[in-house]
């Protein structure tokens, strides 16, 4: 809705941002606080706006602050001074901090109080029930917190939240101590429930997921996955009146007969998931034809796609996603699913040994108004099958083909002809040429585009996708080593909004390649892999220009060093993930690189110059780090206490010990890929 | 298995006959006497109810010890006897199934048995005579081999005995299986194939700790009624439950009403000869065995009530004597009790005072002590708590409660670590009985290879320092029997209860561990 109206808006506004300091007359004093606070509202696309915008003056600096109602701080430690900055905070996201314990919970209840709504907390282990005590009796308007990873929250902690009376939106992911006792409490307690997730919560089963189904009769969304539960708690849950999205992923106690209590309940059901569950049949979806407004069913990794199977949900009138990725499946199970009287938006079908040229025809010549396909590693269709597809779903928007080995190159020529609408494609690992790349390039609304293991292509085929696919936002042309500085030079000219592009293992990519890049300002995700030729003087032009940066990754290239990390210190001040293994970087440039604080990530194996006091002062210096791979040999080398000190702070240390690989040419790494595929 | 015990026994035999070699002239020269004055005076048979005459009687004959040797009963030396009804007793023990057949076989085994044993006891009562005489160590050994021997016996007997019983089929299948239990609590035979011998080491135990036969022999009738009782006990529960929903209609069967007094008497079968009273039947029957030949037919031992099963009778059912009460015939809505264990049930439930109450919680009161037994086994375990402060033993009755009442919620113990803390308190709670049970096992455990046979030879060689101890008026204290006697419990209804059928048993151990070797033993 605001997209349109912010493009519209933001160049004035930058203009007067420039203005302002030269023209010195305080107008600005005739714009009441609500006025600002419409105008900041559309500056949510960039964060550093934000930033900018209150460090011009003091009352903008307060008009920012009362503004502001989102945070995602990075340390816990500076809470209290953020907190009574920002007064009016609804929601705060505490996934980017290290180690949140309960005295920052207790902090962050005490300065918010009512005001906060929803709370992230889905990525620390460190506090318990004493923090969410605190939390939930201090901010009465908590609409949402999210839990998951928790692992150490117990069922104390569970009852701690109950206090949470308002509380509509709660994940419990991976919250595996809590048990049935926890679950029964939060249903006791928190009546407004709305959407619960209770993944990986492997202590809870039938008694907590029934009482939850009995006492919160808002559920609108209900996750289950992998969780024991049997048939005995099916029948409350098809019960709620309002459950509109049911998720029973991997739950491997349930099977036909619990579903048979499906056909008593249920009306307003919209999603159901009940991928790997492997005991049910086409017997027990067959009671699913009760629910009327059934919209979306994943069946994937679940019992064989036959006739049966097809024919038990012919009558489900109002679905049209179906997700059967690593179902096995007959021909005679893809005809009745051709045979359908809806008309699919949505099907996947990856990783199904059974599709074949003629099952995917006579399915798709009724399924004409398919938007999203996947058919990932169908590794039996042809060229028919492309034909077929491009024909009868000109409307396609995203098609996923990863590994259709048999397809040949001229089928992928068709596909830019006819589905002039696509907007992402996966063609990783398949026989596409330069025809079929310029053909593609045709689909002007591409934004994600995987090329990935296509070594068939060449510079000619990405110039024609930078050319035409201005709107691209991701590339990825993993080892596509038929691409050189000339093609990159020309996505980076053509796509200015690229933020993702991947081009590990083209092994003639130079600096070149990254100094246009440079020029790509949105930026944020750069893998250049296996690339021996790129140097420090490519990565500081990437650090110069892409301020955005979050995620980079120059393992095996050998001929970046220090110098290199200290415009990137210097410069890429969002960097969170790094990968420096085989690189020439020394202490000097990890220590420089310690200076950005967002840093959380750091893989840091086989770096030759890195001695273990380097090491240690590096990891002393960067204190917001979450997760470090190292070679095992630091170990010993580095003082247990230290190790024990970044570990307190939050910090998760992954030993390697891996030998040093040559690396492989890379027609030889695909056959060796190839021979890994059964 | 089979093959291994016997080389135990042969192995424990010849060690035996090796030491009654030495000792032979005083070993042999008494039991012809014994022998003859036994069959003579019939109080013998009353050992089980009036101890103090019989064992006046049965030190009489100990005055004097003719010359015959001791075989000339047995026919074998005590030791060659036993071989072969070791290997009797393993095979009897086998016999799954229950068959009239064998159940004679084991009675004519029981009855030499008893024999065997009333020989030893004159052997004691013998020995004590002469060791006021002569205070020395050759008395002492063989008190040892006296005291081994007797403790074989009855362990055979309580083994076959065990076997005996037609109810054993239905609740346990076989001896072997209780022996199995037995085993499991000993913790150093777990496997079925030892079932015998862990059932032998058993009996080892209450032989050692009560080596005076009168008792034991008292003991063993005992310990079947026990396991009737437990079987009568648990059908009955089970018929009181169910009849709520019996609808037989009314002339179809026969109304019985008992008094009052009649409920609430103690004892409900008495002995025709000598008066004394019983709670059951089958408790009356193995007494009545006592007063002649007559009564140790099978037609006598068998239970009454199935002779009379080829005519059809009506169905009897019971009426409670309490005005006003449902179960009273008067009742607008009456439904009878089934039987009269339930109406004495009922009674005490209903119409009683609750004088039991639990130890542990002091606030459950019960008016039939089984109920309260079975509160204390669970009583304080209640951890499922409810937010109104009710407690659940089981986590599916909370979520009900929970799920019916608006408001109330599952309470988690204040703090989750102490809850912990709770549980192996609990635990520590009830390693009390555990461990009284484990030492009982503990010394037959030390040799677990050996078997029973060799282990009750250990035992008694232990014990042979303080003969006095061992045979000490002490042990014929009445607190002995009454530990067995007011023990309500049956022994092979779960492992929990098993402990409790030792507990009485180590009490009467400590009770009279004026002897150090009982102590020293449990050490």
């Amino acid at each position: 809705m605001a997209t349109t109206t912010e493009l519209k808006l933001s160049p004035p506004l930058q203009s007067i941002k420039t203005q302002k300091p030269i023209s010195n007359t305080n107008f600005f004093h005739f714009l009441s606080d609500e006025l600002i606070f419409i105008i900041l509202d559309f500056l949510d696309s960039n964060p550093t706006d934000r930033k900018s915008f209150s460090l011009v003056c003091k009352s903008f600096y307060s008009i920012e602050s009362k503004h502001r109602r989102t945070l995602t701080p990075l340390r816990s430690d500076h809470l209290p001074s953020i907190l009574t900055r920002y007064t009016s905070l609804t929601r705060l996201d505490l996934t980017l901090c290290p180690r949140v314990t309960d005295s920052s919970l207790i902090t962050i209840s005490n300065a918010c109080k009512s005001n906060l709504q929803s709370i992230d907390l889905s990525r620390s282990k460190y506090f318990s029930g004493a923090g969410l005590q605190s939390l939930a009796v201090n901010c009465k308007n908590m609409v949402e917190i999210d839990l998951s990873n928790a692992t150490e929250l117990k069922d104390s902690a569970a009852a701690a939240l109950a206090e949470a009376k308002n509380l509509e939106r709660l994940w419990l992911g991976r919250c595996k101590q809590i048990t049935d006792m926890g679950v029964g409490c939060i249903a006791v307690g928190c009546r407004k429930l709305k959407l619960i997730s209770l993944k990986w919560c492997l202590g809870v089963d039938d008694l907590g997921v029934e009482l939850l189904a009995l006492k919160c009769k808002d559920l609108r969304s209900l996750d289950l996955s992998y969780l024991p539960i049997t048939d005995k708690c099916l029948p409350s849950i098809f019960e709620l009146p309002y459950l509109e999205d049911l998720v029973l992923e991997g739950c491997f106690g349930i099977d036909d007969d619990s579903l048979a209590a499906f056909k008593h309940g249920c009306k307003s059901l919209k999603k159901l998931d009940i991928s790997s569950c492997q005991n049910i049949s086409h017997n027990g979806l067959a009671s699913l034809t009760s629910g009327r407004v059934l919209e979306q069913l994943v069946l994937s990794h679940g019992s064989p796609v036959t006739l049966a199977l097809a024919d038990s949900l012919k009558r489900l009138t109002m679905l049209h996603s179906i997700k059967l990725d690593g179902c096995s499946i007959t021909y005679a199970g893809l005809q009745a699913i051709g045979s359908w009287c809806v008309s699919l938006r949505d099907l996947s079908l990856s990783k199904c040994p059974g599709v074949t040229d003629d099952g995917l025809s006579s399915l798709l010549t009724k399924h004409k108004d398919l938007r999203k396909l996947d058919i990932t590693c169908c590794r039996k269709i042809t060229y028919a099958s492309i034909d077929h597809i491009t024909v009868s779903c000109t409307a396609l928007t995203s098609l996923r083909m990863e590994s259709c080995t048999l397809v040949p190159r001229e089928a992928f020529v068709l596909i830019g002809q006819r589905c002039g609408l696509l907007e992402e494609i996966d063609i990783t690992d398949n026989e596409i040429d330069d025809e079929g790349l310029k053909s593609i390039s045709r689909c002007s609304e591409l934004t994600s585009l995987k090329l990935g293991i296509c070594l068939n292509i060449t510079d000619e085929g990405v110039s024609q996708v930078g050319m035409g696919c201005s709107k691209l936002v991701e590339l990825d042309l993993y080892r596509c080593t038929g691409i050189t500085d000339s093609g990159i030079s020309a996505v980076a000219r053509g796509c200015p909004g690229l933020e993702m592009i991947n081009i590990a293992y083209c092994k003639d990519i130079t600096d070149s390649s990254l100094i246009s890049l440079s020029k790509c300002s949105s930026l944020n995700t750069v893998e250049s892999r296996g690339c021996p030729l790129i140097t420090s003087l490519g990565l500081a032009a990437i650090a110069v220009g892409c301020k955005q940066l979050v995620k980079l990754d120059i393992k095996k290239c050998i001929n970046i060093d220090d110098a290199g990390m200290i415009p990137l210190a210097h410069f890429s001040q969002n960097l969170r993930q790094i990968n420096l293994s085989y690189t020439s970087v020394t202490d000097v440039g990890l220590l420089s690189l310690a200076s950005i604080s967002c840093l959380q990530s750091l893989t840091i194996l086989h770096l030759m110059g890195l001695t273990a006091s380097g090491l240690a002062a590096a990891l002393l210096a960067c204190g917001g780090l979450t997760k470090v791979k190292l070679q095992a040999t630091f170990k010993s080398l580095v003082p247990q206490a230290l190790f024990e000190h970044f570990e307190a702070r939050g910090c998760l240390f992954q030993w390697r010990d891996k030998f040093f690989r040559a690396e492989l040419d890379p027609q030889c790494w695909k056959l060796q890929l190839e021979d890994a595929i059964p | 298995m089979d093959h291994k015990d016997k080389v135990c026994a042969d192995t424990w035999a010849k060690d035996l006959r090796n030491k009654t070699c030495s000792d032979r002239p005083k070993f042999a020269n008494f039991s012809a006497h014994q022998h003859q004055n036994k069959w003579e005076d019939p109080s013998i048979f009353d050992y089980g109810i009036r101890i103090e005459p019989s064992f006046q009687k049965l030190s009489q004959p100990s005055e004097d010890q003719t010359s015959l040797p001791h075989n000339s009963n047995n026919e074998k030396t005590t030791a060659d006897g036993e071989d072969v009804q070791m290997n009797e007793i393993f095979h009897a023990s086998k016999i799954q199934d229950w068959d009239p057949s064998t159940m004679l076989t084991n009675l004519s085994f029981l009855e030499q048995k008893i024999h065997q044993l009333q020989d030893l006891v004159h052997l004691i009562v013998g020995r004590r005579g002469q060791v006021l005489g002569r205070p020395d160590e050759l008395v002492a050994q063989q008190q040892q081999l006296i005291t081994a021997d007797l403790t074989s016996i009855i362990a055979q007997l309580i083994s076959t005995a065990g076997s005996l019983l037609p109810s054993v089929k239905h609740t346990l299948s076989s001896t072997s299986a209780s022996a199995g239990q037995f085993g499991q609590l000993g913790g150093s035979f777990v496997s079925s194939g030892a079932g015998t011998e862990a059932s032998v080491k058993l009996q080892m135990n209450c032989g050692n700790k009560l080596p005076e036969q009168p008792n034991q022999t008292d003991l063993i009738s005992n310990y079947g009624t026990e396991l009737n009782y437990h079987i009568e006990e648990h059908e009955s529960k089970d018929e009181e439950d169910a009849d709520e929903g019996e609808n037989l209609p009314p002339g179809t069967y026969e109304i019985l009403q008992l008094e009052k007094e009649e409920i609430l008497a103690p004892h409900t079968h008495f002995c025709a000869i000598c008066g004394k009273g019983f709670k059951r039947d089958a408790n009356l029957r193995m007494h009545m065995r006592g007063h002649g030949d007559e009564y140790k037919t099978p037609a006598a031992l068998a239970k009454p009530n199935k002779d009379s099963s080829s005519e059809p009778t009506l169905i009897k059912r019971y009426s409670c004597p309490y005005a006003g009460c449902k179960r009273n015939k008067d009742h607008k809505k009456f439904q009878p009790l089934k039987t009269i264990l339930c109406v004495k049930n009922h009674y005490k439930r209903t119409h009683c005072d609750k004088s039991y109450t639990c130890s542990r919680c002091n606030t459950k009161k019960f008016s039939v002590i089984a109920d309260l037994k079975t509160h204390e086994k669970h009583c304080g375990k209640d951890k499922w708590l409810c937010s109104c402060g009710t407690t659940f033993s089981r986590k599916d009755k909370l979520f009900g409660h929970i799920a019916l009442f608006q408001g109330h919620t599952p309470a988690i113990p204040l703090d989750e670590t102490k809850s912990a803390v709770g549980a192996s308190e609990h635990g520590e709670g009830s390693e009390a009985p555990n461990r009284v049970g484990s030492i009982n096992f503990n010394f037959g455990s030390t040799l677990p290879s050996a078997g029973g046979l060799v282990q009750n030879i250990m035992d008694v060689k232990e014990s042979v320092d303080h003969p006095t101890s061992y045979f000490s008026p002490l042990n014929f204290d009445t607190c002995n029997f009454d530990g067995f006697h007011e023990f309500p419990r049956p022994p092979f209804e779960d492992s929990e209860s098993s402990f409790s059928f030792l507990m009485p048993g180590s009490c009467n151990y400590t009770h009279k561990t004026g002897g150090e070797s009982n102590s020293k033993q449990v050490e």
